[in-house]
């Protein structure tokens, strides 16, 4: 082989010689002009990129003035805005939209600025109004709020008429004469505001409208596992037309509401991941097992809805028979169990029934429907070893067995011990409200109270 | 003149890298201007307004801070003029913050939030 170098440095002829110069200096100016065009590309680059980020923050916090002003509104009393936009002062742009989300109201919010747009939301629910400070408010007028066995109550307790009466069951009273620490506030009448019927009707009412429109039909039943997400890619509505079963997939909703509508029942198992704006309704029931994971999702069952195996949920259960959580689960703020008496016939007994011994952060509500008569049974169970961190609110009954580290509003306690029920007891109980860490996530109630609203803010705020 | 087109052995080695040379600081200085035109600010001043505005926004937004301001900061050995307005309905507080160079009214930053203000 022969090379180039050392052909020129052989060539005698001089004219031949400044040939090879020019070829070595055209050579040394495109080693410099690809130098000096690699820093300029690269310099403007990291302006551009910082430009960038500089207009995103600015539309970030466009989003959040959205959100406020949204929040604002409501508190004025409109509930239910249609969507908006406005230009902002610094020549940016806000579009609102507030849509309900189960019980609680959504916001989302897109800022725009400078070619930049950033959407954020965040779901709205109600101020704990001050009797929520107590321990206990137990509304019944008519039976006094009865304490028995191994109960402590630490906080004050709001009555009806009867007061707070330590009592016996089988002869046996209470077995600590400080079974109560706190002040006894008996009304004549007591008036709790009741979960906004109004929001939830409006879910109902939008998940109807999603339903009608259809994107994706699965004849039969369908497995969602961790390769096969492309029917929840490509629809924002999906309907199955017999039973549903994720096992092992990863969905993920941020912005915008995707739903999932199932003719029989779902089982979300095999260490599932779901999180965001992910509604999935079934006619059947609703089985979270095995380590799955659910963050903001809403599960509303037409039968029950179960949560047990080592699961994680901080989401919304919403049904109208039975919500059980088990085993080892684990609910985490700001989880939202709510039962709805919707369509259930006026004898059922229905309930909440918690009997893990994981980490139990949540809020769960018993709406009795106002026509349904005393006969039925709307009831939120709290087992004897569970521990629950968060309130209990039930328009009907509770039975309290374990320990609450929170606050309880109810109509009625109750306390069955075959063959006797005993009405408006608490035995064997703990109640604290002072062990209550975190104010819990309550849903929308009714305005007439006056009641505030305010964000809720999540740990891993701002995926919503 | 008719020495130089007389002469047919071309340019030396010297001749080129000088010329050469004298193009590159021409293009650098070229490019350089169309670069500082193109962009109003430096890298640097922009990523400092920008964290200067928010650390005002966040005093704002999150401590519920919605005291005026009208000063001039300096940070990274630059000056900024930092104005922050607010406007106030009901409890909604409208706050607008915008970071200039000191002297010179080419807006840096200019960041706008809005925030319920609690009744507690």
């Amino acid at each position: 082989m022969i090379h180039c170098g050392s052909i020129v440095s052989h060539l005698p002829d001089k004219s031949k010689q400044r040939g090879s110069i020019l070829v070595a200096v055209l050579v040394i100016l495109m080693v410099l002009l690809t130098i000096f065009l690699s820093a300029l590309t690269y310099c403007l680059s990291r302006y551009g990129q910082h430009i960038k980020d500089t207009n995103k923050t600015t539309a970030s916090m466009l989003a959040d003035a959205g959100i406020q002003r949204t929040l604002h509104n409501i508190n004025n009393g409109q509930l239910f805005q249609s969507a908006s936009t406005s230009l902002t002062p610094n020549n940016g742009e806000i579009t609102t939209e507030v849509t309900a989300w189960g019980p609680y109201l959504l916001v989302r919010s897109t800022g725009g600025y400078a070619n930049q747009s950033v959407t954020n939301t965040a779901l709205i629910g109600s101020v704990p109004p001050d009797y929520f400070k107590a321990a206990i408010t137990v509304t019944d007028e008519n039976y006094p709020l009865m304490i028995a066995g191994d109960s402590r109550i630490y906080g004050d307790v709001n009555t009806g008429p009867q007061g707070l009466i330590p009592g016996r069951i089988k002869g046996e009273g209470v077995t600590s004469e400080e079974f109560h620490t706190g002040i006894v506030n008996i009304h004549q009448s007591l008036s709790v505001p009741h979960l906004n019927r109004d929001v939830l009707n409006q879910y109902q009412n939008e998940m109807n409208s999603r339903r009608t429109r259809i994107e994706c039909t699965e004849h039969g039943s369908k497995v969602m596992g961790p390769e096969s997400n492309v029917i929840f890619n490509n629809c924002n509505s999906i309907y199955i037309e017999n039973n549903l079963i994720i096992d092992g997939s990863t969905l993920r909703q941020p912005t915008d509401i995707k739903s999932i509508f199932v003719n029989g029942t779902v089982e979300i198992c095999g260490k599932s991941q779901i999180s965001g704006l992910i509604e999935i309704m079934a006619e059947g029931s609703i089985l979270v097992t095995d380590s799955a994971y659910l963050d903001e999702v809403i599960l509303w069952a037409g039968d029950s809805v179960v949560i047990g195996s080592n699961t994680t949920f901080s989401g919304i259960a919403i049904c109208s028979t039975e919500i059980s959580v088990k085993d080892e689960a684990t609910l985490l703020y700001p989880s939202m169990l709510l039962l709805s008496n919707m369509e259930v016939p006026s004898d059922a007994e229905t309930s909440i029934s918690l009997t893990s011994k994981g980490l139990l952060e949540s809020t769960c509500y018993v709406s009795r429907d106002s026509s349904q008569d005393h006969s039925s049974q709307c009831l939120i169970y709290l087992d004897t070893a569970s521990r629950y961190s968060g309130y209990l609110v039930s328009e009907d009954k509770t039975d309290l067995r374990g320990i609450l580290l929170g606050s309880v509003v109810t109509d009625q306690f109750h306390y069955y011990l075959p063959p006797t029920t005993y009405v408006n007891w608490i035995k064997d109980a703990r109640i604290s409200i002072q062990g209550l860490d975190h104010t819990p996530a309550l849903p929308m109630l009714e305005t007439i109270h006056g009641n505030q609203f305010y964000r809720i803010i999540r740990e891993d705020s701002d995926i919503l | 003149m008719k020495r130089v087109l007389k002469n047919s052995s071309g340019f030396t080695i010297m001749e080129v890298l000088i010329s050469a040379t004298v193009f590159m600081i021409g293009f650098t200085t070229l490019i350089a201007l169309l670069s500082s035109t193109l962009s109003k600010f430096s890298t640097k001043e922009l990523i400092v307004a920008r964290n200067l505005a928010c650390e005002y926004m966040n005093k704002a937004t999150i401590e519920s801070d919605i005291t005026p301001i009208d000063t001039v900061l300096t940070r990274s050995e630059m000056s900024f003029h930092v104005k922050q307005t607010i406007n106030q309905n009901d409890n909604l507080a409208k706050f607008q913050i915008t970071v200039t160079r000191e002297k010179s009214d080419k807006i840096i930053v200019d960041f706008y939030n809005e925030i319920v203000l609690s009744d507690k």
